[in-house]
């Protein structure tokens, strides 16, 4: 559980061309020791530490410009272009009801994927990436239920610092993202005939 | 897409090109069997092979079910076609079923967890066909005048083919022909399509007697009404000679009346040198060879009939075309509409570049390139487009096998008339559009086409008639489902609508034809007494309208009583590229699709009038509704009209659906272009207003409007504060009501 701040790293954080250099695979596949080990990726969110798994992220990107969509949630900052495709792009600090700053020079964008669709997740800082096995995280940590809970997949220790892994189903739930008033439920009186 | 899924993709889309071929087969034999004529055997022959290559197919995937249903229905055509079982409307019944059958077994295949469809049910009715079959025909009868040498080398279903051709009265032909070896499978094909205008090709024999070792003489069969001097005239004209065969005469075995070739065969102006070995492959002419003929030592076929028209033809048309995942057009699309952007960044540093001094030649250079570019960047895009499109023929080759089951089923007589099947439209567009056309033509047969008796009575002909055309006109398609049945009666449908509560008795008695039609697209609504199976419960007409909306198109009724109706729906001709309308308002920028802005215009401050708390204005005796997009959307502080260049006058472009106009206020327009849509993906599709998104130069990303939900909510919102009654549109005559009483209805239907 060794933090591999290193050429990958700075692969990753110059715009995402490749998540995995070829190195690596190789680096992978020739320690046969454990096949179940997997990489996170560590981020900062309003002063803490967050991890996704290296598999869900497909890029990191330097933060864009938006486009506002009225109607929508308050932590849907807009949508915005990647690599042709319009994906919505979301205020991380936000949808987890922490303090979101605006963003400055080491702000990225977390180009996820979840359900074959890609989202954008705005972050404050891109930290390292870190091997974890699966017995060191946490499941279902019942000390931080709280309102944060749901989004909340597991909790690991590294060194000194804890590091929240992220249920991606939950955090991007697309009922969320259009304004509470307008979902089906709400507008059912002039569009209920049509659903 | 896991790497397991592949061969199964791979095989639904074949199969259904083999199934949609069989239907279309079917299909054409029914015309033929219900108009009393001989049906064309190769039909059959066709339906036969379909079958066979499907099973095949289906045996490659480990399809079982398919592999055990087309086994089953390859026996009952090859009974078919030897005339063991007759053609019949029964038969049809249960080969049209099984086209069916294969639709919802390969429909079940794409999803994931699908209860296996139970094929039982129908293999005993085909077993049943099978057995129920007449007996064999008497052997040895017609034939007997025929040379034995022909008779033993013949297939049974040349054999059967043989007699069909002795009992329909037709007479035998032996036609000789010489190809060349290396260009046999053109010449033959040629000579076929010249042979098939007299009759029927019974078969292929080679002959014993060739010139040349590159060379094969065939003599063929062929079965004719005409006489020998009509087909010679028509077959002989390349130098190939026409025998006829004498039938049941004493003895008699080929009575050689020779018919010389019409043209000497030695000089040929043709520039293809027909005797040169290396080259002939493009050689497409019959190489003629004349001689006599004396029929000994005929082998069986070294080329099979079916392997002439069936698999070579198919082989051909595979070479020329490539089945594409649509999603790869898509991201072909995409890349179009980067270049488009990147395109218009190149403008914007030219534009820099000007204002640097000593740069105009290069200027003018990079503008002639950018130019030339753009030209070559749109005929890209329009041929991408091109690519995406397929005919609607598919479409009614299903609603043709509907209206079929349909009419058997309630016992009507129905002709269906089919014009413009190769009208073309986006692939999205025709698969959407099958379900909408379905219901249309449920209805029709359901409500419209009376039954035989009342047809008499009315003085109709006692067979229905439905048209079904589709044409292109400008930039978009019609299709038209019209019946001749007994029409809709618009007073009962606006006394319905009254008993429904859709409308009040007093605002009803000013609602014309046009607009009380509309009723019939409210869900939920019928005017039929009793529900039958097919229709009346009033579920149909608003799934229509749904689908023809969200498909940017509209759809209009016209309707006579006891005359009959016509529905037309008008479609864009694709949805990937739309022209838009941009717009600014509060300094965001969306577009509106072009072809729901009826016009733009300007509207001076005083001229707007409040009704009840909402904004409206006159419009050439129309009045409209104004629905600012800043307060809908909630954009910088809910309608802050600062912003706009003339404080007196405001903009606003008229948009609507059919019949539904509402003006929208906007802070500018901007200007016209061509966009590409893309989705907004899952979490945001359901956002109401919004259509998907575009891209606007220098990487801008864009909102794309959706005006039929906006309309809808504007007018349900005028509706729900008794704000219909608006002045100047109750006293017209019916023609200019400001709310079609469509959402109004569907706003007390649904209001909560």
């Amino acid at each position: 559980m060794a933090r591999d701040a290193s050429d990958l790293w700075n692969s990753l954080a110059r715009g995402g061309d490749a998540m995995a250099t070829e190195e690596d695979y190789e680096h992978g596949y020739k320690r046969e020791v454990r096949r179940d080990l997997e990489q996170y990726v560590a981020f900062c969110v309003a002063g803490e530490n967050y991890g996704l798994s290296i598999a869900q992220i497909s890029e990191i990107s330097k933060v864009f410009e938006t486009t506002p969509v009225p109607r929508t949630s308050d932590f849907v900052l807009g949508v915005g272009n990647v690599r042709g495709s319009v994906i919505p792009i979301i205020d991380l600090a936000r949808r987890l009801r922490l303090v979101s700053r605006p963003p400055d020079r080491d702000a990225r964008i977390l180009i996820v994927r979840h359900d074959d669709e890609l989202y954008g997740l705005v972050v404050d800082k891109v930290l390292y990436v870190v091997t974890i096995a699966p017995e060191d995280l946490e499941e279902a940590p019942g000390a931080i239920a709280g309102s944060r809970g749901e989004y909340i997949r597991a909790l690991t220790r590294l060194d000194d610092d804890i590091l929240i892994v992220l249920e991606l189903s939950t955090v991007l739930a697309t009922r969320d993202f259009v304004k509470a008033e307008l979902r089906p439920r709400a507008f059912s009186s002039t569009k209920g005939g049509r659903l | 897409m896991t790497g397991r899924d592949r061969p199964s993709t791979e095989f639904l889309s074949e199969a259904q090109d083999v199934i949609e071929e069989l239907s279309r087969n079917l299909l054409e034999l029914d015309t033929q069997q219900r108009a009393g004529l001989q049906y064309d055997p190769d039909l059959l022959n066709a339906a036969f092979r379909a079958v066979h290559s499907l099973k095949g197919l289906a045996a490659l995937f480990n399809a079982d079910s398919v592999t055990q249903l087309s086994h089953s229905l390859e026996s009952t055509l090859d009974a078919l076609r030897l005339g063991k079982i007759e053609l019949g409307q029964a038969a049809l019944d249960v080969l049209f079923e099984a086209v069916e059958t294969f639709q919802r077994m390969l429909a079940g295949f794409g999803e994931e967890r699908s209860t296996p469809v139970d094929i039982d049910p129908l293999l005993t009715r085909i077993l049943a066909l099978s057995g129920g079959g007449a007996g064999d025909e008497a052997p040895g009868d017609s034939l007997s005048g025929l040379d034995d040498s022909i008779i033993s080398v013949l297939t049974e279903y040349e054999e059967h083919r043989l007699r069909e051709n002795i009992r329909l009265g037709r007479r035998l032909f032996r036609v000789h022909a010489s190809f060349d070896l290396l260009a046999i499978d053109v010449g033959i094909e040629a000579l076929k399509g010249k042979m098939k205008a007299f009759g029927e090709v019974i078969t292929y024999l080679p002959s014993a007697d060739s010139t040349s070792d590159d060379r094969i003489d065939l003599d063929i069969l062929l079965g004719s009404e005409r006489p020998i001097t009509a087909i010679a005239d028509g077959v002989a004209e390349d130098g190939v000679t026409v025998h006829e065969l004498v039938t049941g005469g004493p003895g008699a075995l080929s009575r050689p009346v020779v018919v010389a070739p019409a043209r000497p065969p030695a000089p040929k102006p043709q520039p293809s040198a027909p005797r040169i070995k290396v080259e002939p492959i493009e050689e497409d002419e019959v190489d003629p060879i004349v001689e006599d003929t004396s029929g000994a030592d005929r082998r069986p076929l070294a080329i099979d009939h079916d392997d002439i028209d069936g698999e070579a033809m198919s082989l051909k048309s595979l070479s020329q075309t490539v089945r594409v995942d649509l999603s790869r057009l898509d991201h072909l699309m995409n890349l179009i509409g980067e270049l488009g952007v990147v395109q218009a960044n190149f403008g914007g540093s030219l534009d820099q570049l000007r204002l640097r001094d000593g740069t105009a030649d290069v200027v003018r250079d990079l503008q002639g390139h950018l130019r030339t570019m753009s030209r070559k960047l749109s005929l890209l895009q329009q041929g991408l487009l091109d690519v995406r499109m397929v005919p609607l023929g598919q479409v009614f080759d299903k609603l043709a096998r509907l209206v079929r089951k349909l009419g058997r089923e309630s016992g009507k007589e129905i002709r269906l008339g089919i014009s413009g099947s190769n009208t073309e439209l986006d692939k999205l567009i025709v698969e959407e559009l099958s379900d909408p056309l379905m219901h249309i033509i449920r209805n029709a047969i359901d409500h419209g086409i009376e039954l035989r008796e009342e047809r008499i009575a009315a003085g109709k002909p006692p067979t229905g008639k439905i048209e079904l055309r589709a044409f292109q006109r400008g930039n978009r398609v019609v299709i038209e489902v019209e019946d001749d049945g007994r029409g809709m009666d618009w007073h009962k449908i606006r006394e319905t609508a009254i008993r429904r509560g859709l409308t009040s008795p007093e605002d009803a008695a000013d609602l014309g034809m046009g607009e009380v039609v509309e009723f019939i697209f409210v869900p939920g609504f019928s005017t039929a007494e009793a529900v039958t199976t097919t229709s009346g419960r009033g579920v149909g007409m608003d799934v229509v309208k749904t689908n023809i909306s969200r498909l940017s198109g509209m759809i209009d009724v016209d309707t006579v009583l006891g005359r009959g109706s016509k529905i037309s729906i008008t479609l864009p001709v694709t949805l990937a590229i739309i022209q838009a309308l941009v717009i600014d308002t509060c300094g965001q920028t969306f577009c509106i699709p072009l072809n729901s802005v009826l016009e733009s215009i300007m509207v001076r401050l005083s001229d707007i009038v409040t009704v009840e708390g909402h904004e409206v204005i006159s419009l050439r005796g129309r009045t409209l509704p104004l629905l600012h997009l800043s307060r809908m959307f909630g954009l910088l502080g809910n309608g802050a009209e600062q912003g706009y260049a003339d404080p007196d006058r405001i903009y606003v472009v008229i948009v609507g659906l059919a019949q539904h106009r509402v003006g929208l206020v906007v802070d500018e327009l901007v200007g016209q272009q061509d966009v590409v849509i893309k989705p907004l993906g899952s979490a945001l599709r359901s956002v109401p207003g919004i259509a998907g998104a575009t891209e606007l130069g220098a990487n801008r990303t864009v909102l794309l409007l959706d005006v039929g939900t906006l309309v809808d909510e504007a007018l349900a919102r005028v509706d729900t504060t008794g704000a219909l009654i608006v002045p100047g549109s109750g006293s017209g005559s019916g023609s200019g009501s400001a709310s079609g009483p469509g959402p109004a209805g569907e706003a007390h239907h649904h209001g909560p």
